[in-house]
């Protein structure tokens, strides 16, 4: 399972594999197996779209380092 | 010595200057400083250059016909008269026509530089990059203080709160402004460390926004290969860097809006997903329930065959009639060796009588069984096992074997 494929990526494929079954073109097995990894796609997007951990960042000059900010910085 | 009065001395510097032709009519280029504005409407301010300072006022009737408000740093060009105010021995300069030199000369180079980027191709909409679909990182390069960089933060945490913000503080104004503004880009370009660039300040000035006017940093905006988001000043402004950006946002907050698409609305995509594949999957499924029930009933086979009923009858017809004539061939068949079998159990059973020494009497070839077949002088056959002989009835008599004998 790719897991370093982007957000954009990950959707791209999710709706690849979502018309593939609408088709109907691809055998029952072959659907299960579908079905399986556009489960898991789902579940890997909604995972990143509930992390809003540590979202603001500053980018320090110095070291090029992106550094966590807290809320009141500036 | 001859001693003067105050108001002499002070009447007489003023004759001096008003005598003065050029200081009758001169126009002063300066920078502006402390300016008020008084109730009365006069204008009260000082103009400078490095080394002396010189007071102004222009009286409201003059005021009225300025298009501008000089603001402290601006350079203007200030024409009137030039004469002592007795009372405080300063010199001023009454000033009737305000002209901003500095606003003049800058108009003249945004002029310039806009034509020139345009006909080199900075602004073509060709070279312009959509945004991404889905951003999850956002660099914003603005002053790290005021009120632009908490606006963007919270429009973005307001709508999509999974979004990274990538604070990249720089000098939004001065000198230096256009050098870092430009290195931020290309720094973060280097290390791709966004989806997507916002470049943002607030309203001011045109001396102010000058920096985003600066060819240095157009060019940086230009080589960016990730998209910039330009949103300088007031939604009147319209800076280079507006027009050489990716997308020109009217406001920060604007520019918070396209980055960061609703959360909700993602979710929403990821339901309606699962929902088509849910029906998609039961759809599948339904279409191979209703086959196999085709299949399980036997009279759907039949009726699967029913096409080919007509052709199986004909041969069937066919069949039976070969197996009836098949049939009475074997009946006949078994009948002759029936006959046949009888016919020899038959024959055995004469030849081991006559082996015992009895023989057979045949009259007309027939055999002589009972006594009306016997006629007197009839000839008869006379047969043995081994031998037969021709012999003559002489005498035909009715009698029981066995009754004679007593037995």
């Amino acid at each position: 399972m790719a897991k370093n494929k982007t957000f954009e990526e990950k959707m791209k494929e999710l709706e690849e594999k979502v018309t593939l079954l609408e088709s109907g073109e691809v055998g029952l097995e072959e659907s299960i197996g579908i079905i399986t990894r556009a489960a898991a796609i789902i579940k890997e997007l909604e995972k990143e779209l509930d992390d809003t951990e540590g979202k603001l960042k500053l980018l320090d000059l110095k070291t090029d380092e992106i550094t966590p900010l807290s809320e009141d910085e500036a | 010595m001859e001693t003067y009065s105050v108001s002499q001395i002070t009447k007489k510097i003023s004759c001096l200057i008003s005598a003065d032709t050029t200081l009758s009519g001169v126009a002063i280029e300066g920078e502006v400083s402390n300016c008020t504005l008084h109730s009365s409407g006069h204008l009260y301010f000082s103009l400078k250059d490095e080394k002396a300072k010189i007071n102004c006022i222009m009286f409201s009737r003059d005021v009225r016909n300025i298009d501008f408000l000089p603001e402290a740093g601006m350079h203007i060009i200030a024409y009137g008269r030039v004469m002592l105010y007795e009372k405080t021995s300063t010199c001023q300069l009454q000033a009737t026509v305000l002209i901003s030199s500095g606003m003049g000369i800058l108009h003249e180079k945004y002029n310039r530089l806009l034509k020139q980027l345009e006909a080199q191709g900075y602004f073509d909409k060709e070279v312009k990059k959509p945004l991404p679909t889905y951003i999850k990182k956002v660099a914003v390069i603005t002053s790290p203080t005021g009120a632009v960089i908490h606006d963007i933060i919270n429009t973005i945490r307001r709508r999509n709160p999974t979004v990274q913000i990538i604070l990249c503080p720089a000098a939004v104004q001065g000198s230096a402004a256009s050098g870092e503004l430009a290195e931020r880009i290309a720094r973060i370009n280097r290390h791709n460390l966004a989806d997507v660039i916002i470049l943002a300040r607030g309203g001011g000035s045109l001396e102010e926004l000058w920096p985003f006017n600066e060819k240095e940093l157009a060019d940086a905006v230009y080589a960016s290969t990730l998209p910039v988001i330009s949103a300088v000043g007031h939604e009147t402004d319209f800076t280079i860097s507006d027009f050489v950006a990716d997308v020109r946002a009217a406001t920060p907050t604007a520019a918070a809006e396209l980055v960061s698409f609703p959360l909700e609305h993602y979710l929403a995509h990821l339901s309606a997903q699962r929902l088509r594949i849910a029906q998609a999957t039961t759809l599948r499924i339904e279409a191979y329930r209703q086959r196999l029930k085709v299949l399980k009933r036997p009279a759907a086979l039949t009726q699967m065959l029913a096409k080919n009923i007509t052709g199986h009858r004909s041969n069937l017809t066919t069949l039976r009639k070969q197996l009836a004539k098949t049939a009475e061939t074997m009946l006949i068949m078994h009948r002759m060796q029936l006959a046949n079998l009888q016919i020899r159990l038959e024959a055995n059973d004469v030849s081991s009588t006559l082996a015992k020494g009895y023989a057979l009497v045949k009259i007309k070839d027939k055999l002589l069984q009972n006594k009306e077949q016997a006629a007197l002088h009839e000839p008869i056959d006379v047969i043995f096992d081994t031998f037969r002989l021709k012999a003559e009835i002489v005498e035909i008599k009715g009698e029981t074997y066995g009754e004679k004998q007593n037995i």
